[in-house]
């Protein structure tokens, strides 16, 4: 029985939140909802509970390299990678919780369950990250999805909403559909769900390795692994997978959009970055089977083209600042991308280390987006005119997210480029860097038509209404956008850390 | 010191951040009092400056991150200042309080933002020089650009956006190939000290050496802006304030002929060697297209505009001369052209303030009104026409003297646009100043005041003490150049040594 | 080793074609009367009320998802129950794991949780008969788009074609007749 609790105090992150999400929506109803800024602060304290005992665990797991410890019977994992993307998730979490706050098109009373599917969506991530079992990822992954497609059309009288709900789900279960094929055909290959047997077990007997596969019939092996990525990078939004982002993200409300654009994209590169390398490149796996692994690299460095050229065309057109952001956010997928396909820890490091930076400069941007919806009721970018001569600090807070979303110095976006074109040159994908670099040119265009606008123009004739805390927050975001681009080191090692701990073996070179 | 040197502004930037908006008078004390500091501490530096030695001085050095990955490259916080460097740096330390103080005339509106801006750009364009690691330059680099959008797209004339964006998206397009280079070079020779790399970078593949040339090459030349991509300066100089063109004038395109010098030739004088008769060539047709075009002009902020295309161009045509007299001449003239061209823009934004124009045809016979004004300006026109005596006579002439020792053909282009110079800067000087006054408006012009008077002067004595006395600025050069072409010699060696096999073989 | 998924395709192939088969055989077989009561819905026969394109109500959903809640938590309480009664009395598979009490409390977290769901729903009124509802009266939609006509629409069209006129009414006698 020590034993079970012992395990019990490895998820207690996990259990806190389950417990949290619970304690909300008893809260909402017995308050019958009345005040559901009560269940805000409520869920706000409890996350930062969370924090705190995530925080504790990455003491522990960086004191001892960051190795994993199993739980539950081999089904949860913990190990640096994981509690990396928890933290990360908790953080989301919390900024998306101020930012429903903060939203002023939302109701103050009778939206409870807003905070219950956020913190259930959590649940799922945190499950989804820490588990080298393919069907407790699969759980995970669909216990987030669920609480997104509600969320998505949390606004179920607005048209738009509602018709992003749908959308959603209908995407959604495919792509699920998809990859529990592929989910399926790889257990029945090789015996087992769990990734790390699946990459490491040899010929006899079972479980069988994907080695003995290969070297049986790789074409039904490629089959599952084809399909297991299509399922995570439709979560991620990669081309050709994309195709609900735009519409979704602009009929979600915004906070939503926030919560999917950064925490749940940021899960789906966990578990793919996590499949990938517990596959192809762990220590110790089959010749033949890191040989398959180079060509995936290939097939997703040639993704990671197509995807942030598509995304950084598409986003050009967009008039509606929010749909700019989805295209954008499509864009940035490709740029994570490139740190995977470079095949090294280090290029995971670096995609890590981009989301880090995606986490300061896209809240933040969306941040900006939800104040001006408030202000202008509209999401145009025309509607932006001159105001920035009305909300001054937003406005040059903004301007650095935008520096940084388009990578120029001194920001934390810039720095996170830098080091996934440095680790693509390294992993001799130079054709990919340069593609990279082009498009981020593209990019500056529709990025600084916002600059233009706040700025360019003659001032507008409306007012903006301070909001002090709002612009606070976002202030808060910019100065760790441009700390974090100078001071690197805390955010590089954390993503080295969460790396090392994938077990990954160094390039042999 | 130069950490010092390369961060006051930003300093001098927060400090203008927490005054509060409404007192002008102290925001402008603030930045101008920051930018007068950073000027003395150019200076004493200059004269400190030991130009025999071709090391880096004053290296000031502190780790800042590390490239993962194979290698584990540290990448420093390090600045140093040499040869090369060392006028670029004193020129921009020494141009901004002028430009600083310029801008009191004729920025009324947003004076808090605009010097905020002018401050980071300051920090950015001393970094580019200073930078002795080329993680560092490239991040000053983009530092130096995201201002200048600002400053064209806020306070510039009707057509700034347009001009705003396309000389962003050009030199951003650049800088971000330059990026992929940087990296590649980085990755390859596996430091990036900008000295080590310069010593390991001519170990690598020739073929490699060429790609990364054209990488570095591509971006430089978009900023310097040599012949196909000059288009952007035009409407960038044209639409920015005054102040924004003195500093682009100045300073912002010296970033491009002073990457040239230090990573198209320093790093790859092998590929440097081989592309050279593509630049000197760019280089000769840029300074008789620049004069044409300049011919065709009325208005004043084009035409100067123009022939800075034309100046630029005898800077890259000497720099690619690849001789020890051209390759001074062209930095020399890096200086002269930013101090000429500088205070042209200055002179033609005072008039601009009064008549709210700037066709050439609305003026004439200003030098009955402004007597001072007209001094001035045709100090600064002789200047640039090179007048013996002042400062650009001394650039051109080692220009076009290092250029007849390498190819006699180009040279004699080059002669040609100092003609061609002389006579659309001379004829618009006549219709601008002398003559009758046509118009009615130009006959009550008040002539400068002692602002204007002081922001001219330090120009003109520059002007005229690298004329009389260039030595005291040459010598500075000695020790880098001496080294910079003595690798240059080993590459041709090399290269004739190559050629010679090649022939041996067949 | 795909022969192994064979029987998988024969098994599919035989399905499939057990159904068509039987319905063309059928089709060809089966004597071709038109009368109206060969087009109604089959309602084990009893005579049908109102056709099958009707809109169910919610609240027949609500009832077949708490359904499948509690069918799903029976599939999960009666595996747990006998592995735990077993753990008790000493004997089965978890002897010696020291799983009991712990799994105990395990499953009564289960149920809590499942119950206080429930417990929501019920204290939202998602479980109530008659639902409460403050909005505009629900109109159902005036032209009722469907793919086949109704068996009553089929008859008032024959009556009407009836009625209209002897000639046409003898024509369709014939029919009938001749049928």
């Amino acid at each position: 029985m020590d034993r079970y609790l012992a395990d019990l105090g490895l998820i207690a992150p996990e259990l806190v939140l389950t417990l949290l999400s619970l304690v909300v929506l008893v809260w909402d109803l017995v308050t019958k909802g009345r005040d559901s800024r009560q269940v805000a602060y409520l869920s706000l304290a409890g996350l930062g509970v969370v924090a705190y005992l995530l925080l504790g665990q990455w003491g522990d797991l960086a004191a001892t390299g960051g190795k994993a410890e199993t739980v539950a019977f081999g089904m949860v994992t913990i190990d640096a990678f994981g509690t990396f993307f928890k933290l990360f998730t908790v953080g989301s979490l919390a900024v998306v919780i101020l930012f429903v706050l903060a939203d002023r098109r939302e109701r103050k009373h009778g939206i409870g369950e807003y905070y219950f599917l956020l913190l259930g969506a959590g649940i799922g991530v945190f499950f989804m990250v820490s588990t080298n079992n393919l069907l407790l990822l699969m759980l995970g992954l669909e216990l987030l999805s669920l609480a997104s497609y509600s969320l998505a059309g949390f606004h179920k009288s607005e048209r738009r909403s509602a018709e992003a709900s749908m959308k959603y789900v209908i995407f959604g279960g495919l792509s699920a559909g998809i990859m529990l094929y592929g989910i399926s055909l790889l257990y029945g290959l090789t015996g087992t769900i769990d990734l790390n047997e699946m990459g490491i077990a040899d010929g006899s007997g079972w479980p069988v390795g994907l080695a003995a596969q290969f070297a049986q019939d790789p074409v039904p092996v490629a089959v599952a692994i084809v399909l297991i990525l299509a399922g995570f990078a439709y979560k991620v939004s990669v081309v050709p997978f994309h195709f609900w982002t735009p519409d979704v993200y602009e009929g979600a409300p915004t906070p939503v959009t926030t919560f999917l654009a950064v925490a749940s994209k940021a899960a789906g590169f966990a578990v793919l970055l996590r499949f990938v390398g517990a596959l192809f490149l762990v220590e110790g796996v089959d010749s033949t089977v890191a040989a398959y692994g180079e060509r995936i690299g290939l097939l997703i460095a040639i993704l990671a083209a197509v995807t942030m050229t598509l995304g950084n065309l598409s986003a050009l057109r967009q008039t509606s600042m929010k749909r700019m952001l989805a295209y954008s956010s499509i864009a940035h997928a490709g740029y994570v991308l490139m740190g995977l396909a470079a095949m090294t820890p280090a290029g995971f490091s670096a995609a890590m280390f981009y989301l880090a930076a995606y986490y300061f400069m896209n809240l933040g941007a969306f941040g900006f987006l939800l104040y001006f919806e408030g202000v202008n009721k509209s999401e145009d970018i025309d509607a932006l005119k001159g105001m920035g001569w009305k909300a001054p600090v937003v406005s040059i807070v903004m301007v650095a997210f935008l520096v940084s979303l388009t990578g120029l110095p001194p920001t934390v976006g810039f720095y996170g480029k830098l080091l996934l074109f440095y680790e693509g040159v390294d992993a001799g994908l130079g054709w990919l860097v340069l593609i990279a670099a082009l498009n981020s040119v593209v990019s500056l265009f529709y990025y600084f038509r916002i600059a233009k606008a706040l700025f360019l123009s003659e001032p507008a004739e409306r007012e903006a209404e301070p909001q002090p805390f709002f612009t606070g927050f976002l202030a808060l975001l910019g100065v760790g956008t441009i700390l974090f681009g100078i001071y690197t080191e805390p955010l590089q090692n954390w993503s080295e850390t969460g790396t090392d701990s994938l077990g990954i073996a160094e390039a042999s070179e | 010191m130069l950490t010092l040197l390369v961060f006051l502004p930003l300093v001098g930037a927060l400090l203008c951040l927490l005054v509060p908006s409404s007192n002008r008078a102290l925001l402008r004390m603030v930045a101008l009092g920051t930018s007068v500091v950073v000027a003395a501490m150019g200076v004493v530096l200059f004269a400190r400056f030991d130009g025999a030695s071709a090391e880096a001085q004053y290296v000031a050095s502190a780790a800042w991150f590390t490239l993962p990955g194979a290698g584990a490259i540290p990448i420093r916080m390090l600045l140093g200042v040499d040869g090369l460097s060392i006028l670029m740096a004193a020129l921009t330390a020494v141009l901004m309080p002028i430009v600083i103080l310029s801008s009191w005339g004729h920025i009324g509106e947003r004076v808090k933002e605009f010097l905020v801006w002018m401050l980071v750009m300051e920090t950015g364009m001393l970094g580019v020089f200073l930078a002795l690691d080329l993680v560092l330059f490239y991040f000053f680099w983009e530092v130096s650009l995201v201002p200048l959008y600002f400053i064209v797209g806020i306070w510039g004339g009707e057509k700034r956006l347009y001009a705003t964006v396309k000389f962003f998206l050009y030199t951003l397009a650049g800088s971000l190939v330059m990026l992929v280079g940087v990296i590649w070079l980085v990755y390859a020779a596996g430091t990036a000290d900008i000295a080590a790399l310069t010593a390991r970078a001519s170990a690598l593949p020739s073929e490699t050496q060429g790609l990364l040339f054209g990488a570095f090459a591509l971006a430089f030349a978009i900023k310097v802006p040599l012949l196909p991509f000059h288009t952007w300066l035009a409407d960038a100089h044209t639409e920015a304030p005054t102040s924004g063109s003195v500093v682009l004038a100045g300073v912002l395109l010296k970033m491009g002929t002073y990457g040239l010098l230090r990573f198209g030739i320093g790093m790859f004088p092998t590929a440097a060697v081989a592309w050279a008769p593509l630049f000197m060539g760019l280089g000769a047709v840029g300074i008789v297209y620049g004069a044409l075009l300049a011919m065709a002009q009325n208005d004043v902020k084009r035409l100067i505009a123009c022939s800075s295309v034309s100046h630029l161009g005898y800077v890259v045509l000497g720099m690619f001369a690849l001789t020890q007299v051209g390759l001074r001449g062209s930095v020399i003239q890096m200086v002269n052209h930013g101090l000429s061209t500088g205070l042209l823009f200055l002179l033609i934004g005072m008039i601009y303030e009064r008549r709210h124009t700037r066709a050439i045809d609305q003026f004439g016979g200003i030098a009955q009104s402004m007597p001072v004004f007209a001094f001035f300006f045709v100090f600064a026109v002789l200047s640039s026409v090179a007048l013996p005596g002042l400062n650009g006579f001394v650039g051109e002439y080692m220009i076009l003297l290092g250029t007849f020792q390498a190819s006699p053909f180009w040279a004699s282009i080059g002669v040609l646009g100092v003609i061609l110079g002389a006579v659309y800067l001379l004829s618009a000087t006549r219709r601008l100043i002398f003559g009758p006054i046509v118009h009615a408006a130009n006959a009550k012009l008040a002539d400068l005041n002692a602002r204007e008077i002081g922001l001219c002067v330090p120009v003109v004595v520059l002007c005229v003490w690298i004329g009389v006395a260039p030595n005291l600025f040459l010598g500075k050069l000695d020790g880098s150049i001496d080294a910079l072409a003595e690798r240059l010699d080993d590459a041709r060696v090399a290269a004739a040594e190559a050629q010679a096999d090649e022939v041996a073989a067949r | 080793m795909y022969f192994d998924y064979l029987n998988v395709l024969i098994f599919c192939a035989v399905g499939l074609g057990f159904v068509f088969v039987n319905l063309i055989i059928a089709s060809f077989l089966r004597p071709k009367r038109k009368v109206t009561e060969g087009l109604e819905t089959y309602e084990c026969g009893e005579e049908p009320i109102g056709d099958a394109w009707i809109q169910f109500d919610i609240r027949y959903y609500t009832v077949a998802l708490v359904y499948v809640i509690f069918a799903v938590e029976i599939a999960f309480l009666f595996p747990w129950a006998i592995v735990l009664g077993e753990s008790f009395r000493g004997t089965g598979a978890a002897v010696g794991t020291g799983i009991g009490a712990f799994a105990l409390i395990e499953g009564i977290v289960f149920i809590v949780i499942l119950f206080l769901g429930l417990a929501y729903v019920w204290a939202k009124g998602d479980l109530d008969w008659v639902l409460s509802f403050s909005g505009p009266a629900y109109q159902p939609p005036q032209e009722r788009a469907r793919f086949l006509p109704s068996v009553h629409e089929l008859q008032e069209l024959a009556e009407a074609r009836n009625d209209e006129g002897d000639g046409e009414g003898d024509e369709a006698e014939e029919n009938e007749e001749a049928a």
